[in-house]
This record gives C-alpha cells, structure tokens and sequence, in this order.
C-alpha cells in the first residue's frame, strides 16, 4: 500500500510539472486523465466486483448535464452540481442494482445498456429540462477565489485531481476487507455467500461509488466541452470505451486503467496527428494486439508475470 | 571580403524565404470517424480554393496553405487540434462539420481569442448570441426555416396558387433535425399555419408507415420533413405505400443529396429541399465552379464542396485585407467582410440575435425528372417549380 502511494505520489508531482513542460499539449492530458479516472471509477463495478457495465457513459452525462444545466438554469455553482450529480447517480446505481444484481451472466450488462439508453432519450426528449436535442451552452462560471474555470490549466488540475482520487481509493479498497469481499463476489459468488458476505450489498456499494465517481468526471468533462450534446455525451461508444479502457489496461488491478488510457486516449492522440485517415484503423488494430497477447490487460499481464517470477525464485531459493 | 558576401547572399537568401512564407490557415475537419464522407467534401471544396487563389497571386503575394487536422469526428480531438494549431501560431481556424464538435471549438476558441470560420455546422446555437471571435458565412436553422415557409408563403401567391393552412411535420431526434422543426413550428406560428401532425422518431427507425398513417387523416397541405440520408428514402417509399401526398413535399438534409434520385426513383420528383448552394444557381460563376469542382473529383458537386470553397475564400479575402497574421487584426478584417463569391454574397452581420452571422440566402430545389433544380427565390431559379404535387396514383 506504502509503495502504491508512492507511486501515486510521483505521479502526482509528474503532474503537477506537465502544464509546464507541455502548455501546448494541455488538452490531450485533460482527455487522458479523465478516461484514467473514468476507467478505474468503472473498475471498481467491472474490474474488482466482475461485474460488467457498458452504460457507464449514463453517469458521465449525468454529471455534465448536473453542472451545465444548474450553471445555465439554477445558476448553481458547478462544486454543488457535482455533488448532486454524485448523489444522483449512486442513487440511480442503487436502483438499478437492486432490481438487476438478482440476474447474472450477461443481464446485468445489458440493462446497463438500456439505462444509458434511457437516459439519452431523457436528455433528447425533455427539452424543459435538459435543452433538448440542440444541447446546452455553458456561457458563464463562478470565479471562486479568482481562478477562471474555463481556463485549460485549471481543467487540467481538476482532471488530475479527480485520477489521483480515484486511484488513491482504489488502492486503499485493494487492502480493505471490502476488497476482497468483492474479489470473493467475483470468484464465486455461491462461495462468497458461504463465507458470509451478501453478495448483492457488495457489489451495490460497489456500483454507488463507481457511479458517484463517474458523475464526478463527467461533471469536469462538461466544464471542459462547455456545450454539450445528448448524442455524444450518452453514446454507447463512450461506454465501450471507457470499459475498453479498463479492460486493454488490465482489469481488477489498481494501475491498469491508467495505464490503459495513457496508451489508449495517448496513442489515439499521436496517431490522429501521424496517420490522418488510418488513425482509427491503426487503432483498432493496436486493441486486437493487446487482446490477443495479453489477454489480462498489460498491467493484469505485468503483474502476473511478476508474480511468478517471485514464486519461481522462492521455491528455487 | 569573402565572408562579407556570404553572408549577404545569406541574408538576402535568409530574406527572401521569409517573404515567401506561406500564410497558413489552421483546419479543423472530420476526416475519420462517422462524418468523414462530409469531411471528404469540404476538403474538396477547401482545396480547390486554395489552387484558385494561389493561382492568382495568393495572400498579398504569399502563398495560401492549409493547415489540416483530423478530429476523428469528435469534439475532444478537435479540441487537441486547436491547441496544437494555437501552437503553430496560426492566425484563424476554420472548422467543423457537427455542431457538437463546433460548439466547444468555438467557446474554445473564444477564450483563447482566436477567430473561428465555421466550416459546416449549421446549429443556430453556435453564432447565437455568439462572439467577437466565431464567424459564419453558411447558414443556419433559422435562416432554413425561414426559407422553407417563404417558399411555401410564395406558392401560395403563385398564379392559380392554391390555398395551404397545415402542415405535419417529421424528423428525427438529431441536433440539426429538431432545431429545425422547432424553428418551423414557431415561424408556421407566426405566419398562420396549422401545425396538424408532429412526430419525432429516433435514430435507426426504419418504419415510418405508422406515423405517416397517422398523418394521413390529417391531410396536411404541406409535409415538412427533416431526416438524414436513408431515413429519407424509406419515408419517401413508405409515403407512396400508404398513400400520402400533399401539396408540397419538403425533405430536408436527405433529398439534398445527389443520390436521393437515385435511389427513390420517380418517386422524388416534386419533393423540395434547401440548400445553400446548387450548380444551377443565377449566380455569376457558379456554373464554372460547378465544373471545376467536377472535374476534381468526377462526380456532382454538392453544397458541401461549396461550403468549403467559400470558407476558404471568405478566410482568404480577410487576410488580405488584414495584410497580418495577428489575431486581432485578422478578427477586425473578418468583421468587415464585404466579399461576392460564386456561392454567396458574404458580410457578417448582427440581427434577431445572431452575432457574425452571415444572412446567406438559401434556395429551394425541387427534383424534376430526377434532377435537382432550383426553383427559388424566384431571381435565382433555374426553373419554374411544379406545384401542387399530384397525388401518388394520379401521376
């Protein structure tokens, strides 16, 4: 744990050096850091609970639609918004889980489909509420304590505030007993429930805090675009990408998601700029390479091969 | 003595590549992704100008280039590009295509003060209320509607013009298709219509015959109709299988396209559909930038192509007159934009709202024989329009 904070804490000073390194790269590493957070958010339910989602795109546009449209219409600053977006989303989480954690296999999966669906429709729909089909502008921002919340370096530290977060927690979940009642939901749920633990109560704290989390993201990420579109924001895609994210990292363990969006949001990056129209089919290609070489994700992979590297030396020794 | 003249053949060399410096313009388009057939297009249009001006002596003797930058057809990455253009010091940004990658682009870019052309997006949100910094030379919602009830205002003053009091309308849940139907339900508010049928379907239905039978007890006496490309070839097929038909058939976005004929046939002629740009326009020019356009690329040129042409002709007229590539004083010349081009009279203007926003007139087509023609306003028209369309069983 010791160790993994301090790598976090490295990371933590890496970033904090970036905007000055790198001030003309800014937007690159505000889309990096976000998918991070998103990525290790969603690992909490996919990764370390095994339960997979692909509507969490439904929490990003919560917590976007929470600031942009509290900011234009209640005039509400967006650190509230946020946090309403947080409690509304590991409400809807709550349930949700309630009605579909009752299934298992694939079902889970595909109502987190349909509820990301619904919420789009919602935000198409209810013009009212949400600005409807056109989206919603956000045209003016608090000042707290002078900082401009439209500039590029402040959405820099937030997104870098928001990885570091969810990555810390993580890491204090991985030595928690919370954490391994959810490895042990994941592993077997019969066997779980032998040893005590309800199975249904875990992986709803689970999918609350991975919910709550996401929302927060999305709230920064709309700060970040500052006009916001139901398609884009909602979008199957930006669900399976956040999964991808976590699962090309490596699932269930506390650096893959990270390092999933380095390589996937940072490559996605450098081959937009490289290889202008074969960009997205490079792309494809580099995700089929990591899936069929490194099934556990680079990290998982990393991590496996460490570990037996430990046990062969142990047992020689 | 020696080094003496080396380094004035240095320096006069040194000189001499900076006063042919190409004067660069940033270009934000959508080359992969979901809308790189767009993008395809305006960088066809955008090119063409390019060689046109280069050919008659560039920016003030400097020759144009375009900087160009993919977005993958999504919003973060158009963004990274603007950063990385701001970098390059570029003195404007033209771009994009969708209003969801515009649209942050343009609050972007406002921040950063850099002036912002808009390429394709024609979401009225992005000049309204707008900036100092983001210009609009192509149209709008608004100014699409308003074209829509000006035409149907005008047939009914027509010579044996009929009389037309409703209208059903049908689109899709997209940015573009709902804004245009809002706008059309306050405008046939406005001027009398009665809004008889209004349906909205979502992305990715195929079978309309419900809502078109719907409209059928109706009996509008206009259909306005607002969907992208196959959704507006199955309703027009499945308007011929119910049997509905009314006076005036309007389909925005899908029957623009040159392969709408195609693919529905007889049954597109009559249908109307604005654009902003069509290769029979009264304008001085557009038949040779038509053919130009042609031959670059083989096939009908769409509004597409000019749109981007005339970005980049609106783009070059501003930095001529700026005679610099700083950013402000490129802004000032693009705020005084006074320029006629083959696609439209261009000046950025301030009304009902909108902010830099150019009033381009719009024109309706109407496919006749399979062709798209344009039949108003009436000083542009190719054609008289054939009105009112007959019933489906009595063509």
């Amino acid at each position: 744990m010791i160790r993994h904070f301090t790598v976090l804490g490295i990371a933590v000073l890496a970033g904090l050096a970036y905007p000055h390194l790198f001030p003309n790269a800014l937007t690159i590493a505000i889309s990096v850091l976000l998918f991070a957070g998103w990525a290790t958010s969603w690992d909490i339910l996919g990764g370390w609970a095994g339960q997979l989602s692909l509507g969490h795109a439904g929490f990003v546009g919560l917590g976007a639609y929470f600031v942009a449209i509290g900011q234009s219409d209640y005039g509400l600053a967006p650190w509230w918004a946020m946090m309403l977006a947080m409690i509304a989303a590991a409400a809807l989480a709550f349930a949700w889980g309630r009605i579909t954690f009752g299934l298992r296999g694939p079902y889970f999966t595909l109502s987190t489909i349909a509820v990301a669906e619904i919420l789009r429709m919602i935000a198409i729909n209810e013009g009212w509420l949400t600005g409807g089909a056109t989206g919603v502008f956000i045209a003016t921002l608090p000042e707290p304590f002078g900082i401009d919340l439209f500039s590029r370096v402040v959405h820099f530290h937030m997104a870098l505030a928001f990885s570091v977060l969810t990555v810390a927690i993580v890491i204090i979940i991985s030595q928690s007993r919370f954490g391994y009642q959810l490895r042990a939901v994941r592993e077997d749920e019969s066997s779980a429930m032998a040893a005590g633990i309800n199975p249904v109560v875990v992986k709803l704290k689970a999918f609350m805090l991975s919910a709550a989390l996401v929302a927060l993201g999305g709230g920064i990420y709309g700060i970040f675009l500052s006009f916001l579109e139901p398609h884009i924001l909602f979008y199957l895609f930006l669900s399976i990408q956040i999964a991808l994210t976590a699962i090309i990292g490596g699932r269930g363990t506390i650096w893959g998601p990270s390092i999933g969006a380095l390589l996937l949001i940072g490559s996605g990056e450098i081959f937009r700029a490289a290889f202008a129209q074969a960009n997205l089919l490079i792309y494809g290609l580099l995700i089929l390479v990591v899936i069929l070489f490194l099934p556990r994700g680079i990290f998982g992979e990393i991590q496996r091969r460490a570990v037996r590297r430990r046990y062969a030396r142990s047992t020689q020794g | 003595m020696k080094t003496a003249v080396v380094a004035v053949i240095v320096a006069a060399l040194g000189l001499s590549t900076a006063a042919h410096a190409d004067v660069e313009i940033g270009v934000v388009n959508s080359l992969s992704g979901p809308f790189a057939a767009f993008g395809e297009r305006y960088r066809t249009g955008m090119e063409l100008a390019v060689e046109e001006i280069n050919a008659a002596g560039g920016i003030n003797g400097e020759p144009l280039a375009l900087v160009v930058q993919d977005d993958r057809s999504e919003a973060q990455s158009a963004l990274a590009a603007v950063e990385q253009l701001s970098g390059q010091d570029v003195p404007m940004i033209i771009g994009s295509y969708a209003s969801s990658i515009t649209g942050p682009m343009a609050q972007l870019m406002t921040r950063q003060e850099i002036p912002l052309l808009v390429l394709g997006s024609a979401d009225d949100s992005i000049t309204k209320p707008g900036s100092d910094w983001v210009f609009r030379a192509k149209h709008n919602s608004t100014i699409v509607a308003n074209t829509y009830f000006d035409f149907f205002d005008w047939l009914k003053t027509k010579e044996g013009g009929e009389e037309m009091t409703t209208v059903a309308m049908l689109y899709g849940n997209g940015a573009w298709p709902t804004s245009l139907a809002e706008r059309g339900k306050e405008i046939a508010a406005e001027r009398g219509y009665e809004v008889v049928g209004d349906q909205a379907y979502d992305q990715g239905v195929t079978d309309f015959r419900p809502m078109l039978n719907r409209f059928l007890s109706a009996e509008p006496d206009i259909l306005y109709i607002v969907s992208y490309a196959e959704d507006g070839v199955a309703i027009t097929r499945q308007m011929r299988e119910v049997g509905l038909s009314a006076k005036v058939i309007a389909i925005d976005t899908s029957a623009a396209l040159p392969s709408f004929p195609e693919q529905v046939g007889d049954l597109a002629n009559y249908v109307a559909t604005v654009v902003s740009w069509s290769k029979d326009v009264q304008y001085e020019g557009a038949l040779d930038l038509s053919e130009r356009l042609k031959a670059k690329t083989g096939s009908d040129p769409s509004f597409y192509e000019a749109e981007g042409y005339l970005a980049v002709r609106v783009a070059a007229d501003a930095l001529t007159r700026a005679g610099s590539t700083d950013r402000t004083a490129v802004r000032d010349a693009l705020a005084s934009t006074d320029l006629q081009t083959p696609v439209s009279t261009v000046k950025f203007e301030e009304y009902d709202g909108f902010k830099n926003q150019n009033p381009i007139r719009s024109l309706v087509l109407q496919i006749q024989d399979g062709q798209h023609v344009t039949v108003f306003p009436e000083d542009l028209a190719a054609a008289p329009v054939l009105f009112p369309a007959p019933a489906w069983d009595a063509r």
